[in-house]
Order: structure tokens, then sequence, then C-alpha cells
């Protein structure tokens, strides 16, 4: 008996020393914000809310940062987080947030300045993040303001089975996807008998039809490159969207919306998705979300019958010289792949992190390790390829790395065509950065997207749509000021002349 | 017992402090807003006058807005009232399960106009559509969704609101039918009176001044559409479904133009105000006749 109780005594002391010395280890390491609270706002997901809910708590035991996560609706982000700050509330301390709304944010000085932050973590590892994200995304007038938690930009999916069935390459202009998905177009793809679509995508008024027509647009209105921009001119606020290639992607637009489900125009990204990876369509144009859907096997009937290509581009380009369509070449299109210019849009440009200028040094200190925390490669690298994150890959790790991808279920061939459709995009010098100036939401939501829904459902001409659009976007810049706006304008581009 | 200044006083203190807090002073520094450049998201703003209203009033798309808003509620609410007074009609006599039925009739009402929505997007959707399955069941083509097709959506939503408000209409009216005295549907069936003498000579002006204030509350509601409607089609295709509520909420909430937003909800609210004026004046004549 007291040979075990001596063996019990042994036990516990033992327990007792390895107790001690792993909170001595976790107080030498795990304390350095001890006591600090970072509110982070962001919205209701369960997208993006979920992940930073999820390491919260990974991330307090090894800092000792508490961090709350705040959800609001995604319809009242911009104004709680605006609002918040302009009347100095401060109830957030960083936000994660649509980088769009920079131009709003920045100018009056409410995010903390992260370039030297991101610069001096070795955590971060900033220089892993794509330079198109490190560059112009997180970047204002120069300045890093972001950290980016997700590579948003959209792209084209087609059903790879189908096409190799038929000997069809996937599209490489706008006119092959049009012709592919005529090909396809009623009949069945996923063999229920039933005729199936062409093409599937997001028309819906009031949802994100506008970024559709932009993925088009792009093609025909920047061949220069990022800095060129595609939706003004750049010396003096112009729309360009009043030309020969605002028509034509217009056109294109609206085949497209004739070669897909009977109710596309009633179609959100939800209901586009949802028929793609049920096996009901032949192409499909969305953010890197269906890649990753497509391999949950609960709801995807092409599981590794899924190809992605950077997005279709496009023979002919605006000359903002003339104003005219011109057929590319050497000059007017210097980033052309065999004569097609290529634009991939970085719709919406992708969540990322801010922190509130106004927070306390050591608040801020830990927010930025939160951030640079949910960045890192260690975390992102396994976020991006889980589809209810809704983050998507923006690093250089993230597409080296096959190892998670084939983790997550996704096959070796189906991952290197996904990232390869993304690396695509990524190393394209003339993407196209989404627009952000203040009140991007009036020249987007408003007046572009309520015009194209009307021009989709019949209500007016292609010319009278581009003068819609035309003349309420020039009234708007007229109200808020012409220069500060190109001001704006040139500032979300890096143009600094 | 008849009540002093004093304990009337004391009585409407409650719901003058209530209606006074948190509906009159907020609606009022609404309305004061909508004169000027104010939003929440800025730290100055200046006297605007009329611009705001004069803006909301000359954009087209509130003009659609306010044509389709009409036009729902001059189909929709008489389709509800009739609907609803006929089903009424049909169970006023006493009926085993009557109850029952009658607590049936509520569940539409009860489901929220939002999760309402949601329903009627997976019955007509093309991906999950009910109503497309059951075309092809039978045999027969792919039907087009109608919340897609531009003639056809406005009309949908209107027989969406019909499901949803008509039972509660019949929900509402029951009683007041089953109350009229059985002599006189005997005394009108004695009189010679067809099905529809009946209706017209006994069962209407008994349920009037019920269909009356029904017919108002509908009125005002439907003026204000908007959850389904969101949910449904945000407005489109185009603008075919477009309502001024809807209107005001994109403004204020998705473009962030909180001065349209608010000054669109005050048309909004000044056409409900017009209708309950036209009720008051109504129920007064009735009155006083």
């Amino acid at each position: 008996m007291s040979r075990l109780l001596a063996k019990a005594l042994v036990l516990v002391v033992g327990a007792a020393v390895i107790a001690s010395c792993s909170n001595g280890s976790t107080t030498s390491t795990g304390n350095k914000f001890s006591g600090v609270t970072v509110r982070v706002v962001t919205f209701t997901g369960p997208q993006i809310a979920e992940p930073l809910q999820r390491r919260a708590p990974d991330f307090e035991k090894a800092t000792g940062a508490k961090v709350q996560v705040i959800t609001v609706p995604f319809s009242d982000l911009y104004q709680k987080v605006l609002t918040d700050f302009a009347t100095k509330t401060n109830s957030y301390d960083a936000t994660v947030f649509d980088p769009q709304w920079m131009g709003d944010y920045v100018p009056p000085g409410y995010l903390e300045d992260l370039t030297d932050r991101v610069q001096n973590d070795s955590t971060l590892q900033w220089n892993d993040i794509a330079p198109f994200f490190r560059d112009f995304s997180a970047t204002f007038k120069g300045r890093v303001y972001t950290i980016p938690l997700d590579g948003d930009f959209q792209m084209v999916y087609y059903r790879k089975d189908l096409l190799q069935k038929d000997g069809l390459q996937p599209p490489v202009t706008w006119q092959d996807y049009i012709a592919i998905a005529k090909h396809f177009q009623g009949k069945d793809l996923n063999g229920d008998g039933k005729a199936d679509y062409g093409s599937c995508l997001a028309m819906k008024r009031s949802a994100q039809s506008y970024w559709a027509w932009i993925s088009v647009a792009a093609a025909y209105l920047q061949s220069q490159g990022t800095k060129q921009g595609a939706f003004f001119n750049i010396d003096n606020m112009q729309p360009l969207t009043n030309n020969p290639a605002a028509a034509a992607a217009l056109d294109v637009y609206k085949q497209l919306s004739k070669i897909g489900p009977p109710d596309q125009l009633n179609n959100d990204v939800g209901d586009s998705r949802g028929l793609f990876v049920g096996g009901r369509c032949a192409l499909s144009l969305d953010w890197g979300d269906i890649g990753t859907l497509a391999i949950d096997k609960t709801q995807s009937k092409v599981a590794d019958k899924v190809g992605a290509v950077i997005l279709p581009g496009s023979k002919q380009v605006l000359d903002r010289s003339t104003g005219q369509l011109a057929d590319c070449n050497a000059t007017l299109c210097p980033y052309a792949t065999n004569g097609v210019n290529h634009a991939p849009f970085a719709a919406f440009g992708g969540w990322s992190g801010a922190i509130n200028k106004a927070s306390s040094s050591k608040v801020k200190d830990a927010a930025f390790a939160f951030l640079s925390y949910m960045s890192a490669p260690a975390q992102s690298s396994v976020d991006v390829t889980i589809g209810k994150t809704g983050f998507n890959p923006y690093r250089t790790s993230h597409f080296n790395n096959l190892d998670t991808w084939t983790k997550a279920g996704m096959s070796e061939q189906a991952a290197k065509d996904y990232l390869g459709a993304i690396q695509a995009s990524l190393q394209s010098p003339n993407m196209v950065l989404d627009l952000r100036i203040p009140q991007t939401a009036y020249y987007q939501q408003t007046a572009l997207d309520t015009a194209l829904a009307d021009f989709l459902a019949g209500n007016g001409s292609v010319s009278q749509t581009m003068t819609r659009i035309t003349t309420q976007w020039n009234a708007k810049t007229d109200e808020i000021g012409r220069q500060s706006q190109l001001d704006a304008y040139k500032a979300s581009l890096s143009v600094t002349k | 017992m008849k009540l002093t200044r004093c304990d009337q006083l004391f009585l409407f203190a409650p719901l003058a402090i209530l209606l006074g807090g948190w509906l009159v002073v907020p609606a009022l520094l609404g309305l004061g807003a909508t004169l000027t450049t104010y939003s929440p998201l800025t730290t100055t703003f200046k006297f605007a006058g009329w611009a705001n209203y004069s803006a909301v009033i000359h954009d087209p798309e509130f003009g659609e807005a306010v044509r389709n808003v009409v036009l729902f509620t001059v189909i929709a609410v008489p389709l509800e009232l009739a609907i609803g007074f006929g089903i009424a009609y049909l169970l006023r006599p006493p009926f085993r399960g009557r109850s029952w039925w009658r607590a049936l009739m509520l569940l539409p009402w009860l489901v929220s106009p939002i999760a309402s929505g949601v329903m009627w997007h997976f019955l007509f959707g093309s991906a999950t559509g009910v109503i497309d399955f059951v075309f092809g069941w039978f045999g027969g083509n792919q039907a087009a969704s109608p919340i897609g097709d531009l003639r056809l959506a406005l009309p949908t939503l209107i027989a969406v609101e019909v499901w949803r408000v008509a039972p509660f209409v019949t929900f509402l009216l029951v009683p007041g039918l089953a109350a009229v005295p059985e002599e006189r549907w005997e005394q009108a069936t004695l009189a010679g009176a067809s099905t529809f003498g009946r209706i017209t000579r006994v069962a209407l002006p008994a349920a009037k001044p019920l269909l009356l204030t029904v017919g108002m509350l509908l009125t005002g509601l439907s003026l204000g559409a908007f959850d389904t409607i969101l949910i449904l089609t945000g407005g489109g295709p185009g603008t075919a479904t477009l309502t001024p509520a809807l209107y005001s909420y994109e403004r204020a909430f998705e473009t962030n133009d909180w001065p349209i937003g608010a000054a669109s909800a005050w048309l909004i609210a000044a056409g409900v105000i017009g209708v309950g004026a036209v009720y008051l004046r109504l129920s007064t004549r009735r009155s006083a006749s």
C-alpha cells in the first residue's frame, strides 16, 4: 500500500512539475497582450465571421488577448463602422470589411497606417501575399491600410468532362464562352433526363449582377495594366461607360442572359452556384467559391469534373485615344496572350482587416497581431480550402502547397486546375481593381446595377443604357466634386502623377 | 363612473410616453432630416429645403415603384377581401372541425413575410423548384419561373400576397358572419333570396364595418409592401416589382443615400396617412348616417 502511495505521490508531483513548466511557458509567450480585448466587427456570415470566431480562442491562448468578434448584417456593416468612426464612438478596434470602402474610410483618417507594421512583422510574411493584393488591394495612396484575408476575383468555371467529351477547349474569349454555352444549352448535362443550361450567371437585380458585367466589360475596357483603370478616364474622371467597348460588353451580357436557366434574371449567386455544383450548367462565372463548393460531396455532383480558367478576354479593346474599339496589337494590348486581352477582375477585392486609428496603442498592437495571425500561412492555408470560410487563396504559398488542397478533398488535378486559374489571374499585370472612391455604392449598386437590370429586362437599348449610366455617374461625380473624386480614383490605383 | 381629468391624464401617460418617445419624436426628427443633407455618416449637414423630395419625385425609378405599388394594392386588396370573405361565408355555418379550419386559415399569415419569400423562392426556383419538378413529373417541359419573367413577376407577387393575406381576412370575418342571427338568413331564404341575394342582403351588411377596417389595414400594408418582394425578386426583373418601400431601403441601406431614403420613406408614410384619412372620413360618415 505504501508503495502504491509512493507511486501516486511521484505521479502527482511529476504532473505538478509538468503543469508548472507548461504554465510557465504559456506565461512567457502567452501574456503579451494579457488583459487586452480587441473588438473586431465584420458581417454576420457565417462566412468570414466563422474563421475569426473559430481561431480567436487559439489566439487568446497564444497571446492573452481576448478577441470579441461582433457581427452585423452585411447591409449594415458599412454604415455601422463609418458611423462609429465618424462620431468617435470607437466601439470597434478593428474591422474585417470590403476594401472598396477604403475610399470613404482612409481620407478622413479613420484607419491605422499599417505600412511599417506589415514590413516588420515576420509572422505575417507580407511578401508571400500576391503582389496585386499587396500593392493595390491593401494600399491607398501608396500606404498600406489593410491586411488581406481573402483573395476575391472572378473567373470562369467549366465542366471539364463535358468539354472534353465534345472536343471543346475552355473559353478564351467571350465569343468562345457564348459559343460553348449555346452548344450545351438545352442538353442533359447531369444524366437526369432534363434539359440543362449552357451557362448559369447571377443576374438578379439588387444583388451581384453588376460585378459579372464588369467582368465582361473589363476585357474590352482595360488593356494597359491595373493603373489604367476600367471605370473612369484618369485624366478627367469621365466614365468609361458610353463607348463601343461598353456597348460590346452589354451586347455579350444580353446574349448570356438568354443562354441559361429561364429565371436567370432572378438568380443570385446562391442560385447559380447551386445549379453549377448540381451539375446543371456547362459554364459559370464566379469568385473562387465554386472551386471549394464543387469538392463538397454533400452538395456537389461535379466533384473532379470542374475546370477553371482566367476570365475570357477580347481581341478588340477600347483605344482611348480614338474612343473606338481596335484590334489588339503590341502597343494597345501589351499584356495580351496570343492577341487576346485578358483583364481579370478583382470584384469586391477580398475581405480584409483594418485597424481603428483611434484605439489605444496596446489594443492596436493586439489587433494587428490577430489580423497577422489570421493571414499567416499556417492559418490561412487551411482556411482557404474550407468553403464555409468564404476565404479564397491570395498567397503564393497557397498555390505552392497542394497538400492542403488534396487533404480538403480536391484531386491533385482539380487543385492544379483551380489554382492555375487563380494564379493566371493573380499574375496578370492587367488585373482590374474594383472601384473604391467615395460613394462607390451609388455608382455600382444604384446606377449601374439598376440600369443593367432594366436593360436585361428589355427596358432600354444599348445606347440608352450607356447614356443612363454615364449621366448618373457624371451627376454623382459633379455633386461630390470632380477633382476630389478623380484624386480618390487615382489614389486607389496608386497613380501618383 | 366618470373619470376626472387627472385620471384621464394618468391613464393616457404611459401610452403618450411610449408613442412620444419611441415614435413621434424619432419620426419628427427623421422628417426634419429629410429637409437637410443629414446622414449618420457625416458630421456636418446643411439645409436642403425640398431638394430631397424633388429628387425622389423626379426619379423615374420611384415613379415605377409607385406605379407598381398602386397596381399591387388595387389588385391585391380587393382580391384578398373577396376571397377572404368568400371562404368566411363558406365557414359560417357551424360544422364539426370549424375551429380547426379557422385556425388553419391563420397559418399563412403567421409565417413571416421573409420566410414566405424564401419558401416561394424554392417553389419557383429552377434549381430546386417544386413547380418545375411537378411539371417534369407529369412529363411536361420545364416551366420558366414566373418571378424571372418581366410580365409575370408582379402578378406572381400579387398572387403570393393574396395567398398570405386572404385566409387572414377569413379568420377575421368568420366570427362576425357566424354571429348573424339565424332568423335573418331564414328571412332572406323565405323572401326567395338566392345565394347571391343572401350574400348581398345579409352577409355583406353584417361584415361591412369589419371589411372597411380590414380593407384600410390591408391597403396600408400593401403600400408598404417590402419583405417578401425583397427576398423573391429584389425589385426585378428590371424595375418590374420595385416598390417605394424597397426603393427607400435600397437608397438608405445599400447605397447609403440617407436623405433620399428618408424622404422616400416619408412619401410612403404620407400615402398611408392619406388612406387612413379616407377611412376615417368613411367611418365618420357611416356613424353619422
